[in-house]
């Protein structure tokens, strides 16, 4: 949690997902809040089909007021960073403050 | 330092809701480079014969959107849709009212609904229910889904469309509730104009549609 002037104590990290039946790939979009703390996260799939996470891409600076401009557009870029591999239903990412990350997943096998 | 965790639960059996693919949609609007010297712009080499540029095309068709809304916006709420349509060469330049530049009409519904094929979007039509009216509203309607046989449609056939465009996306004016847009701002510097005036004759005429 992480207190804020306007609505007192809220989630650092701001979590939604998707999940496509027919190609059975899914997406998950995390937000990491905080300004100061780097966040360690469990994904735990609890539906216990296995999983595997095609790609991550992330978006992190660390100034909130960053911005790109035509002098120096590559500022803020989404990079991708190395998967995390899922073991057992579960994987773990490191999520650094001020980031936005987006994971795309596959359900594998049957 | 203490190593901050989380746990993120997930759970394809317990969904919110189904996305709908409409959420992924864009809009045109006629304002700065938008439409001209943007995506339509036939003195360009990369122009297509419809005068699209071709590049454009690609980079819009790459973002796979599902539908597209036109022709705005503020530019919307001065719009008359008849001036945009037809042979280009007797189409009139008018004054836009709510960018404050010169409107050639030489892009209109007929070219969006080009534009839209190109991209593979459905495209969503804007009524104008600021200077406009209900009846030219119907009018639209009529003249881009009408079968032909009738005024309106005959008029399309005779712009070179005859099948329907078939539009099944309509928004009704825009932002309706706001005193910003075009006819609250002709005669820019009327402040004392009361907003109220402009919010309750949109909303009255919403209603009426």
């Amino acid at each position: 949690m992480i207190e804020t002037q306007k609505y007192g104590e809220v989630p650092a990290l701001d979590v939604s997902a998707s999940y496509d039946e027919a190609t059975q790939q899914g997406a998950i979009f995390v937000v990491n809040r905080s300004q100061t703390e780097s966040i360690v996260t469990d994904i735990v799939w609890q539906d216990g089909k296995a999983v595997q996470i095609d790609q991550v891409l992330q978006l992190a600076g660390s100034d909130p007021k960053e911005f790109n401009s035509w002098d120096a557009p590559n500022r803020l870029v989404a990079k991708a960073i190395a998967a995390p591999t899922v073991d057992n239903g579960r994987a773990t990412i490191s999520l650094p403050p001020l980031s936005f990350t987006v994971l795309a997943t596959r359900t594998v096998g049957g | 330092m203490s190593t901050v965790q989380a746990q993120v639960l997930l759970d394809t059996n317990r969904t919110i809701a189904p996305i709908s693919p409409l959420l992924f949609g864009g809009f045109v609007e006629h304002m700065g480079r938008c439409v001209y010297e943007g995506f339509y712009d036939p003195q360009s080499s990369h122009a297509d014969e419809q005068g699209l540029r071709k590049d454009v095309l690609a980079a819009l068709r790459d973002q796979t959107y599902s539908v597209i809304r036109y022709p705005g916006g503020n530019m919307l709420s001065g719009y008359n849709w008849l001036d945009g349509v037809g042979p280009k060469a007797q189409r009139p330049r008018r004054r836009e009212l709510a960018w404050q530049s010169v409107e050639t009409n030489q892009f209109g519904t007929n070219e969006f609904m080009q534009f839209c094929a190109a991209i593979e979007a459905a495209p969503m039509l804007g009524v104008n229910m600021g200077t406009g009216d209900i009846q030219s509203a119907a009018n639209l309607v009529e003249y881009c889904n009408a079968p032909v046989g009738t005024y309106w449609s005959d008029l399309r056939a005779s712009h070179g469309f005859r099948a329907p465009h078939d539009v099944r996306y309509w928004c009704v004016g825009n932002e309706m509730d706001g005193p910003w847009h075009c006819l609250g701002r002709v005669g820019e510097g009327a402040h004392d104009r009361d907003p109220e005036i402009w919010r309750s004759a949109g909303a009255r005429r919403v209603r009426q549609l």
